[in-house]
Formats: structure tokens, C-alpha cells, sequence
């Protein structure tokens, strides 16, 4: 064991929990990425002078920079950014079309006046929409429809917001902008992972939806026990808008169905999807001018929606790429304490699941793109074990998270305090994560 | 431009019980489910329910007076500051089997913008009296849970959907808010229904949306929605 390895080891995993310290007070994380990539670039570059490793070999101080602060970004541009916009181009169209409102009064109407089924029937459509749909605008104009319905039924605003924040993240299982975010992490870690697509993950990315959603839905009925109340409240909404037509509903789950099924690219999957509900709602009249107007502000309202997101992502791009340089470091401090069986490995993400909380480094969009490097190089493990690994970890937690901008942001709506929505998110995403390992494992443990 | 509160409150004290259960009706997450006919004798049959049940209470207690009621009743009342989620503001609730929330602050700024701007209006709305009121209106839920099995408001249900032989049926939550109305104004002996203080209430805390609500009253009131 090299000393100065150590200790630059050591250097790192200080500033990585500096990093949890940083997000758990929830101050930028665009910044706290950015300063991060800085600071392991830096030490690398620092170490490799002591002491030369793999990772650096051949490179120039000017490569190193080019790949970190350059090629990062540019990839990640190249293989999620197009996505993410057209997604939420697509989330606009749904949203604007009155598609999402529709199907959630629907649901409501048929669940009627008994909070349990109703909160069930509302998560299940809330988890089917966010399969398709991302971004914090489309969320929030989901919520404001569904959590007034809740509260109106008399769930308690803790559990009301628990319920549709979980299934949130059930959809997000099998949100195929997602799965190219993570993917691109991914392929950053290993060029060979890149092959790995949304056909391959579909199955288990829907195992893990409806696991996630029943969990979700046990644990918010459990915590309602009998607390269903009749309140007195006003508001200025009565939500009495026209329905979109039945046929438009489909457009939905259009782009899963298109990559899926037609195996259509994703992105021409969100424009058709989004022309279909646009042609079905009545949309595409007015002349040409004016369905050119609309579409470009749906697009540019769509961009909106996801652009505090993206400086955060292209930092974090940074950070991936400057992870793999610190990956040396980190296997250096924990080569005898990596699992090498897949048993082994499913147990240690199932044990470790909350520590995708607070951008953890169980996190993939969080600091867990460093362990990804170093769990790479420490075996050969194949994409179709070790992505669903991530995917949990990531997932879960994440979105049910104080920090994830959606759910802050039902903090000052609801007025939940975050300890009480936190006494049910951190145990939810555990459980996920330990049912979801234990079904890694028996799904994919014999390709290891 | 914006209307007064006066004014406001001079037109809605005219507005009758339906016009006020239709307003009702119109936040139900069933109102497209059922025709306007029927929802008129609905209306009808949760507001004679209130009063019956008030008149209930009177007689087995020996008091009109809430407080005592509810005391009588076992319910614990709790006083609390005030709950917003997005534009709904929460006045009170009823958790079973015994939790009666009521929020102050909202009665309190209420009382204070009569007070302010509409002192021909406080002897209608004196805090004592919105609270009250708001207590009335929650013991009301309270009796509907000790008679869930007789009380119309709770026995009233509508046929949602029906397959292969399986049948889905939903009680109305409006008719359990007309009824709790009734039962207050009964209780209280008020010469106005007691839905006003939707408006009232939530004006002191954004009066732009307190007016689309007014609007809203008005519009079912003269038939447009």
C-alpha cells in the first residue's frame, strides 16, 4: 500500500463528505459539483506526480483538463440534453392539452368519496404520468390538481405529500429520460456500458415501478391509519376545465410503447407523441402561424421547466469524469472491502440504499459517480447486474429527497415539515431498496 | 376593479341555501357525476338533515350553545394558528373520533377586517359568533360518525361504475358540508348560511381570489355555472 495513495485517498473521502455536508444544507449543487471536479482534479493531477497511476497514463495537463471540463459536458450534451428538452417538450404538450388533468379527474371520479382508493387510483396515475413526463414545472402542475384532491378527501398533508412525491419516483423506475442520464453516467464510468439500452432495463425498470408504487402505498395507508378528517377549507379553484378526448390519452405512454415496442429512437417517440395530442385535442387549428407560435412555446416552456436542472447536470459531468481519475485513490483505501460476488454486492447496496439520500454516494446524481469508478475497477461486473444496482440506489432515494427540487418545493406548499415527511420517505426508499436487490440478484446474479 | 367588502357581503347575504349548495357542489370531486335535478333534492334533503339533527341535539342536551354540545359529545377542541396549502386556506376540521381543529388566525383577521372596513357588519360577524359557527359546523361531522348508519348525509350514495356484476358506490361530501351548514345556522340561529364565511374568511388573506370565489357564489346564483 502506497502512503501518499492513502493519504490522498483519505484527502478525498474528507471533501467527499464534505460534499454530503454541502447538499445536505442544500446549497447549490451546480456549484458544490463544480468546486468538487476542481478539487479531485486537482489532487489527482497532484498525486500522479508522486505517484503515476493507470488512469493518468499518457495524459498531459491539458488532456486531463480537456476530458474533465470539455469532453464531460460535451457528452453529456450529446447523449441527454436533446432528450431532456424534447421530454419536457412532450411534459408542455401534456400539461397544455389538459391529457394529465383529464386522466387524474377521471381516476378520481371512479375511486369517489373514499380517501384510500382514491390515493391509490391518484399514485397509480401519477406513476403511469411520470414514466413519460420530467421536470419540475410538469410536476407541479401535476400536484396542484392532486394534492388539493387529497386534502379535500381529508388525508393528512404529510401523507398526501409522501404519497404523490413516492409515486413520482415509481414513475421515474421507468422514465426513459432518466434511464439516458444514468445510462450516460454510466458510460462515462465504462465506454463498454454505453451498448446497454431501455429495452434491456424495461422489465425491471417496470418490476421496480410497481414494487416501489405498492410500497409507497402501504406505507401511506399504514401511516393514515384512521386519520381521515373532514375539513372546512376554501379555495378559489373549482378545477372545472374540458376534458380531453379519450383517444388522447394514450399519448401517455406513446414514447414507451415507441421505443419499446416499434424500437422508435426516444426522441422522435416525444414529437410524434406530443403531435398525436396535440391532433387529438384540437390543438393543431388556428392556421400555420399560430400552431408554429404554440409549438415553440411549448418547447421554450418545456426548456424552462428543466433548466435549473441542466447547469447542475453539466457540472456533474464534470465531476464524473473527475471521478475516475480519484477512482485509484478510492480502490486503494477500499480493494479488500469490495464485495466480489454478485450475493455479495446486491447485500451492500441493499444494506447501503439510504446513503442515496442527500446526494449520498450511493447517488449517481449525487456523489455516488465516484464509487461507480471504483466498483468498475474492481471487477468486470456485467451493465445488466450493475446498472439496476445503481438505478435503485439512485432512484429511490433521490426522488423521494428534501433535496430534489420537486420535493422542496411541496415543502412550502404543503407546509409539511420535511422531519415528518422524512419519518416516512427514508424507511420507504430502504425497503425499496432492499425488495428491489433481493430481485437484481435472482434477475440478473447469474450473468456475474 | 376590485369590489369591497361591503359590497361583496351585502349580495351574498342574499344568496339562497341552493345557489350556496350548488357553490358547494361545484368543488365536489363528483360534481360531474350527478345531474343538476338530483342534485337540487339532495341539497334539500342534507340541509333538512342539519336541522333535524340540530334540533336533535337541543332537545336531548338542553342547550343550543356549542360549546356545551360539544362537551356533552366528548370532543376535545384544539385552537390553531392557521394552514395554507397553495390558494386553499383551511378554517377547521374533524379527525375521528373526538379532534375538533379549529384555526385563529383566520377568524381572528376576519373579525378584524369587518371591524376595519364594514362596522355596520359586526354585529352579523363578531369573532365569538365565526367561531362558534365553525364549531357548530364540526361537531356536525362529529354526529354524522355517531349515527353513520342512519344520518342521510352519510347513507345518500351514488352509483360510480359497475362491472362484471362488481359495483362501486360513493357517499357525497357535499351533502356532508350542506348538512354541517344547516346544522350551525341552526344552532346558532343565523339569519345568513353560514358558506359566507368561505368568502369572508379567506378574503384577509388574498381578496382577488376571495372575489373569484364571491364571483363564483354569484354565478351559480343566477344560474351561469
Amino acid at each position: 500500500m502506497d502512503v501518499a495513495n492513502v493519504v490522498i485517498g483519505f484527502i478525498m473521502v474528507l471533501s467527499f463528505f464534505g460534499l454530503v455536508w454541502y447538499c445536505v444544507k442544500g446549497y447549490n449543487l451546480m456549484v458544490g459539483f463544480f468546486v468538487m471536479s476542481v478539487l479531485w482534479t486537482s489532487i489527482a493531477l497532484i498525486g500522479n506526480s508522486i505517484h503515476p497511476t493507470s488512469v493518468m497514463e499518457g495524459k498531459t495537463f491539458i488532456d486531463v483538463l480537456t476530458n474533465v471540463f470539455q469532453t464531460g459536458p460535451e457528452n453529456y450534451g450529446k447523449a441527454i440534453l436533446v432528450n431532456i428538452f424534447f421530454g419536457a417538450f412532450f411534459g408542455r404538450v401534456l400539461i397544455d392539452t389538459g391529457i394529465a388533468a383529464t386522466l387524474i379527474r377521471k381516476v378520481v371520479e371512479l375511486g369517489g368519496d373514499k380517501p384510500r382508493v382514491t390515493m391509490s387510483l391518484l399514485c397509480i396515475v401519477t406513476a403511469v404520468i411520470f414514466t413519460s413526463m420530467t421536470g419540475i414545472g410538469p410536476v407541479i402542475s401535476i400536484a396542484v390538481i392532486v394534492l388539493p384532491i387529497m386534502l379535500s378527501l381529508g388525508i393528512p398533508s404529510p401523507i398526501a405529500l409522501f404519497s404523490f412525491m413516492g409515486s413520482i419516483m415509481a414513475g421515474i423506475f421507468g422514465n426513459i429520460v432518466n434511464f439516458k442520464q444514468y445510462q450516460a453516467i454510466f458510460a462515462t464510468a465504462n465506454e463498454s456500458y454505453a451498448s446497454y439500452d431501455y429495452n434491456t432495463y424495461f422489465k425491471f425498470g417496470m418490476i421496480a415501478m410497481a414494487v416501489s408504487l405498492i410500497v409507497v402505498l402501504v406505507v401511506s395507508n399504514v401511516m393514515m391509519n384512521k386519520k381521515i378528517s373532514r375539513a372546512w377549507a376554501a379555495t378559489p379553484d373549482t378545477g372545472a376545465t374540458k376534458d380531453a378526448p379519450a383517444i388522447s390519452w394514450i399519448s401517455i405512454i406513446l414514447p414507451v410503447i415507441g421505443v419499446v415496442v416499434l424500437k422508435v429512437p426516444i426522441i422522435f417517440g416525444f414529437i410524434f407523441a406530443a403531435l398525436f395530442a396535440l391532433l387529438t385535442c384540437g390543438k393543431l387549428k388556428g392556421g400555420f402561424a399560430n400552431v408554429c407560435r404554440m409549438l415553440s412555446k411549448q418547447f421554450s416552456d418545456g426548456a424552462i421547466d428543466v433548466a435549473p436542472m441542466i447547469g447542475f447536470l453539466l457540472t456533474l459531468s464534470m465531476f464524473n469524469n473527475a471521478a475516475t481519475y480519484a477512482s485509484p485513490y478510492f480502490k486503494e483505501l477500499l480493494d479488500g472491502a469490495m464485495p466480489q460476488t454478485a450475493l455479495l454486492l446486491c447485500i451492500v447496496f441493499a444494506i447501503l440504499t439510504p446513503l442515496g439520500f442527500f446526494r449520498g454516494p450511493m447517488n449517481l446524481v449525487g456523489s455516488g459517480s465516484a464509487i461507480l469508478a471504483v466498483v468498475v475497477a474492481t471487477a468486470a461486473w456485467p451493465v445488466q447486474f450493475l446498472y439496476p444496482l445503481f438505478a435503485i440506489t439512485t432512484v429511490a432515494p433521490q426522488h423521494l429527497d428534501v433535496t430534489q427540487s420537486w420535493v422542496a418545493w411541496g415543502f412550502g406548499y404543503t407546509k409539511v415539515p420535511a422531519k415528518e415527511y422524512m419519518k416516512m420517505s427514508i424507511p420507504t426508499g430502504w425497503i425499496i431498496g432492499i425488495i428491489l436487490c433481493a430481485v437484481v440478484f435472482f434477475m440478473y446474479g447469474n450473468l456475474v | 376593479m376590485q369590489r369591497k367588502l361591503g359590497e361583496m357581503m351585502d349580495d351574498l347575504l342574499r344568496v339562497d341555501d341552493e345557489a350556496w349548495g350548488m357553490y358547494a357542489f361545484s368543488r365536489d370531486i363528483l360534481n360531474r357525476r350527478i345531474p343538476p335535478v338530483t342534485k337540487i333534492e339532495m341539497l334539500v334533503r342534507a340541509r333538512a338533515c342539519g336541522i333535524e339533527y340540530a334540533r336533535r341535539m337541543i332537545r336531548d342536551y338542553g342547550t343550543s350553545d356549542v360549546r356545551e354540545i360539544a362537551g356533552k359529545l366528548n370532543l376535545k377542541l384544539e385552537l390553531r394558528s392557521a394552514s395554507m396549502t397553495g390558494k386553499r386556506v383551511l378554517f377547521a376540521s374533524y379527525t375521528p373520533p373526538d379532534k375538533i381543529e379549529i384555526m385563529e388566525e383566520p377568524v381572528r383577521r376576519a373579525a378584524e377586517l369587518v371591524q376595519a372596513e364594514q362596522p355596520a357588519l359586526v354585529e352579523l360577524f363578531p369573532q365569538a359568533g365565526i367561531m362558534n359557527t365553525i364549531l357548530g359546523h364540526e361537531i356536525f361531522h362529529g354526529v354524522e360518525d355517531r349515527y353513520a348508519q342512519e344520518i342521510y348525509t352519510r347513507t345518500e350514495r351514488i352509483l360510480l361504475w359497475k362491472l362484471l356484476g362488481l359495483k362501486n358506490y360513493s357517499t357525497i361530501r357535499t351533502l356532508s358540508e350542506v348538512g354541517a351548514m344547516a346544522f350551525t345556522q341552526e344552532l346558532n340561529r343565523l339569519s345568513y348560511s353560514p358558506f359566507i364565511l368561505d368568502i369572508l374568511l379567506y378574503y384577509s388573506y388574498d381578496s382577488a381570489s376571495a372575489e373569484i370565489i364571491y364571483r363564483d357564489v354569484l354565478g351559480v346564483s343566477s344560474g351561469k355555472v
